[in-house]
């Protein structure tokens, strides 16, 4: 209690700072008392004052002696040593701005994809409790046949109901159907996200709204909407009255029950707008055959774990259940269900083929944290040796005038810690501006909400500062200490720190920019490849035309499809438009894949599908190769394309006369292949289709509500869709987007990969030229005197220059070979992932890994030249007279 | 001043006691008379700097021992005048404890080497 009391009365002392004249008034009392003793006992005023000033000593002494009891005399040190740090950094602003920058880099780029990494896979969703939340997802294998809307890890309804009546490890479960909704609005017609879904869902999640109520099992038959915060806020205005109003989806009026919380958007990637009550807006649009459907992959699978249940119980209690539905129903198939926590990430997303993506990308960013942060604190600890070397005569001064070892380091500790809290805070300013940007160009805030810099990586990014700094920032003391302050005073080197383990981290450096820069170049190189590659028939002035089925009139598949007839009709006689086709599957609008038997062989095949009438074709501007494109009225023709002929009979006219069993309408149907096309690109643009087929045209088919129309020139089609929209049925949304924009959006992801591989590319560079510089600065300094020396023997400069920058280079080269090495083994040996992730670039190209070699090398050779230079103006006479 | 005989300086940690037993049986003084007055008891052995004294009675003062006031000296000089406080005294009856175990300790093995 007292050393407390101690302490606080000294920081009040260091506040009120009035101890310092109390200690002068009685420093003088103690004087004259002593000289009023003196002269008592018979001493002159003189003599007095002359004895006082002998037994007493230096009054000022006494006073500072007093001044360090009564101040913070540790605080009052290290306040001026950060003044002097200070100076003495504001003398080397390049090195010091360096430090700082390469660290604040460091800390504020690995925050930031910690940030980003952590929001996308490992936050929870945000309501109560919501480590029991879970998804659950379905894997089907073997024999079976299976409707899939949306993916293939959802269920149909009397699956949910049956997990919901046997599982126990689930308290509640509950179905969500995502889907795009039409808002008419004031004349206008808008898309909006809707989630449909079961009573169970709210009290689920337990969310609550901000005004009204949420839906209950109660009006699971009446057509009532809860409204997110945003479509309130943004879209409603923030009406306050808002609850009661309707609001007309589709064809159908809804009335607002309540707004929800603002933290809550869904539990999927995409923000909803909406929700509807699931089995009232089926029925209410003529689709009750789809609330019975059994094999029918459509809605999102979510449950809370029941009080003491886990993950692993509720997935074997659920497998179990998936075995017995397999059992009873389905012979041959087999149903495997996946339970993991739930996250906004969507389920669907780690689907088996982008599985391995996403982890590769995760395992991608956490090495990327791991890599940048060890190449930052080498260089940081390069440029501090560097400094050190520089200032062994600073040190040796200081010791020689009586600086103790411990005041020494704690000089040196102030500096460090100036330069760790800068870069703190450039890591901090760095995270945060980055995080902004990363959420303008990525679709970012909508899935996750506003991104603040993750604390913790952010404070092990600092401490870790922190302790490189410090760590590498105190060897040029111990140097300092251990050295002759003789020799120091004069100038002369210090012992050289071992390099080895700095020539093996230039080396990897090298190579991981070197890496990185390739990467970004293979990007660029591959998205320009995209984009001058034949499709196979030319993308401009063709359109996908897609009616919104929830606004037809009736609204179910059938009026759609009479609604899709009319509008092909409607629009094949305007005048500016071509041809006006009909298909499933739009271009770069997805894939269907299913399973057929060749010829009656035994074993089916997995290949993807698609519906097409000849118009579509007609569209494109493809024809066959071999063969013909069947007339929708040859029930028993199909079309395949030139990947599906080669793949099975090798060329092209060896498919015709082929028999393809292929499932369709629940049963097995055997067509014969009657024409082939050539290889195109509707599917990805770097890739020509994989094997497909292409079932022709039924009249009055239910199934392909795409249009895909050929125009001229500058015909504006948007418009002349809406014109025939409005004359066959008012009020109905059609969605017309031109297949560049499909192209381009395809692209997005490879440009935004490549621009993010060249920033950090470019990053790694910077900061393995700030390494190299450091270190041949640090040789050229250490070394002046040899060099002095080599000079007055007659060595010529350049020799010089190659004995300076030499060892640095050998490094750079080896670190660049391996890397190399390692580049073309990976896209040897992964040349289809290759093709696919640079969208199609050939693996052998060797331009984009040139350029990398030659900007890297450019960029070291400049750092290390810089401070090289300074070796060749070394003046013999002068290095030499320091001796 | 000198008195033939030679003087040590305080040793460390003893002038708090030193200071807080003086005042307690003088009661209120200044600091020259403090020192003056320690130095008398140890019979002129040991030498008060005033760089000793004043920072130790700044200590007594933050750790709440001592309080301090204005006041006149005999010879009408103005001085900070030193007086022990509750726990101050307090603080006198624990360290003469402490003081007195620690020598009794001491005295039993100087007492071994005299019975050599």
């Amino acid at each position: 209690v007292n050393a407390i009391r101690e302490w606080i009365a000294r920081v009040v002392g260091v506040v009120l700072r009035r101890n310092r004249r109390i200690i002068e008034d009685e420093l003088r009392t103690h004087r004259d008392l002593l000289i009023d003793e003196l002269r008592a006992s018979g001493m002159t005023v003189t003599e007095a004052r002359h004895a006082a000033g002998a037994t007493l000593g230096s009054l000022s002494a006494a006073a500072n002696a007093y001044r360090d009891q009564s101040g913070l005399p540790a605080l009052e040190s290290w306040a001026s040593d950060l003044r002097y740090s200070m100076r003495s950094l504001h003398r080397t602003p390049a090195a010091a701005a360096s430090m700082v920058l390469v660290l604040g880099l460091g800390i504020g780029v690995s925050t930031a994809v910690a940030t980003v990494l952590h929001a996308l896979v490992w936050q929870p969703l945000p309501v109560p409790d919501s480590d029991h939340v879970v998804k659950l997802g379905a894997e089907f294998s073997g024999h079976f046949s299976r409707h899939v809307e949306g993916s293939e890890w959802f269920v149909s309804l009397p699956e949910l109901d049956t997990f919901r009546q046997r599982v126990h490890a689930l308290s509640t479960v509950a179905g969500v159907d995502e889907e795009s909704l039409t808002w008419q609005h004031d004349g206008d017609a808008r898309s909006v996200q809707g989630a449909l879904v079961t009573p169970d869902y709210f009290t689920l999640l337990q969310v609550r709204p901000v005004m009204g109520r949420l839906l209950s099992a109660q009006d699971s038959d009446a057509p009532m909407t809860v409204v997110s915060y945003r479509f309130w806020a943004d879209d409603l205005a923030g009406d306050p009255a808002v609850v009661g109003r309707s609001l007309v989806l589709g064809r159908t009026s809804y009335t607002i029950v309540g707004v929800m919380e603002r933290t809550f958007s869904g539990t999927e990637s995409e923000p909803v707008d909406v929700w509807l009550p699931l089995v009232a807006t089926v029925r209410a649009r003529g689709d009750a055959a789809a609330l019975t459907e059994p094999d029918l992959s459509w809605l999102q699978f979510i449950g809370r774990l029941a009080p003491g249940a886990s993950l692993a119980s509720a997935t074997a209690e659920a497998n179990a259940i998936a075995a017995g539905l397999d059992r009873d129903d389905h012979p041959g198939r087999r149903m495997r269900m996946v339970v993991t926590r739930a996250s906004r990430l969507a389920l669907g997303s780690f689907q088996s083929h982008d599985r391995g993506t996403l982890i590769a990308g995760g395992a991608a960013a956490v090495l990327l944290i791991v890599v940048l942060l060890l190449i930052c604190g080498s260089n940081v600890a390069a440029l501090q040796l560097a400094r050190g070397a520089a200032r062994e005569k600073e040190f040796a001064v200081r010791i020689a005038l009586g600086a103790g070892r411990g005041r020494l380091a704690q000089s040196i500790v102030a500096e460090l810690s100036v330069i760790a809290a800068s870069s703190a805070l450039a890591g901090v300013a760095i995270a945060a501006g980055l995080l902004g940007i990363l959420q303008r160009w990525l679709p970012l805030s909508e899935v996750v909400g506003t991104l603040t810099p993750d604390l913790r990586m952010l404070t092990f990014g600092i401490a870790y500062a922190l302790l490189v700094t410090i760590i590498f920032g105190l060897a040029p003391v111990r140097q300092a200490l251990r050295l002759d302050c003789l020799a120091g005073l004069k100038g002369m080197p210090g012992p050289m720190p071992a390099w080895r383990l700095r020539r093996i981290l230039t080396a990897a450096q090298v190579a991981v920019s070197l890496a990185l820069l390739s990467v970004s170049a293979w990007e660029g190189r591959g998205a320009e490849h995209a984009f001058r590659v034949s499709l196979g028939y030319s993308p401009t002035g063709l359109f996908i035309v897609q009616p919104d089925r929830a606004s037809v009139p009736g609204g179910t598949p059938a009026d759609l499809a009479l609604f899709v007839d009319r509008l092909q009709d409607a629009l094949r006689s305007t005048p500016g438009i071509s041809a006006v086709g009909r298909t499933l599957i739009a271009p770069f609008w997805g894939s269907g894949t299913t399973r057929v038997q060749i010829d009656g062989g035994s074993e089916p095949v997995q290949v993807s599908f698609s519906e097409a009438d000849e118009t579509y074709f007609r569209a494109l501007g493809i024809t066959a190769s071999v063969g013909r494109i069947p007339h929708p009225a040859e029930a028993d023709a199909i079309l395949v394309n030139a990947a599906f002929a080669r793949r099975f009979w090798g060329t092209d006219a060896g498919a015709l006369g082929h028999v393809v069993e292929v499932p369709y309408a629940a049963t097995r149907h055997p067509m014969q292949i009657v024409g082939v096309i050539p290889e195109i690109h509707t599917i990805s643009v770097g890739q020509p289709d994989p094997p497909i087929y292409y079932l022709p045209a039924v009249p009055n088919t239910e199934t392909m509500q795409n249009l895909v129309v050929r125009a001229a020139g500058a015909t504006p089609v948007p418009r002349l869709v809406s014109d025939a929209t409005g004359l066959i049925a008012r009020g109905t949304f059609v969605r017309v987007v031109p297949v560049t924009d499909r192209i381009h959006g395809q692209l997005t992801p490879a440009i935004m990969g490549a621009t993010i591989a060249a920033l950090i590319g470019v990053l790694s560079l910077f900061v393995a030229a700030v390494g190299i510089h450091g270190i041949v600065s640090h040789a050229v300094t250490t070394g002046t005197r040899d060099i002095g020396i080599r000079l007055a023997l007659g060595a010529s400069r350049i020799r010089i220059l190659g004995s300076v920058i030499g060892p640095n280079l050998r490094s750079a080269a080896v670190g660049a070979v391996t890397c190399a090495l390692a580049l073309i083994a990976c896209s040897l040996s992964a040349s289809s992932a290759f093709r696919s992730v640079f969208l199609g670039l050939d693996p052998a190209d060797p331009t984009p890994f040139l350029t990398a070699v030659l900007v890297l090398g450019v960029v070291i050779c400049g750092a290390a030249y810089v401070p090289a230079q300074r070796a060749l103006g070394v003046d013999p006479i002068d290095s030499l007279r320091r001796e | 001043m000198s008195q033939g005989t030679e003087r040590t300086d305080v040793w460390q940690g003893t002038l708090a006691l030193m200071v807080l037993t003086t005042l307690e049986a003088i009661g209120p003084q200044h600091g020259f008379g403090i020192a003056r007055r320690i130095e008398q008891t140890s019979g002129n052995r040991l030498l008060v700097n005033p760089g000793t004294l004043y920072p130790t009675l700044l200590k007594l003062e933050q750790q709440g021992y001592l309080a301090t006031e204005w006041g006149t000296s005999e010879h009408n000089r103005r001085a900070r005048f030193y007086r022990l406080t509750a726990a101050g005294r307090r603080q006198v009856a624990k360290e003469t404890r402490e003081w007195t175990t620690a020598t009794e300790i001491i005295a039993n093995f100087l007492a071994l080497r005299d019975a050599k």
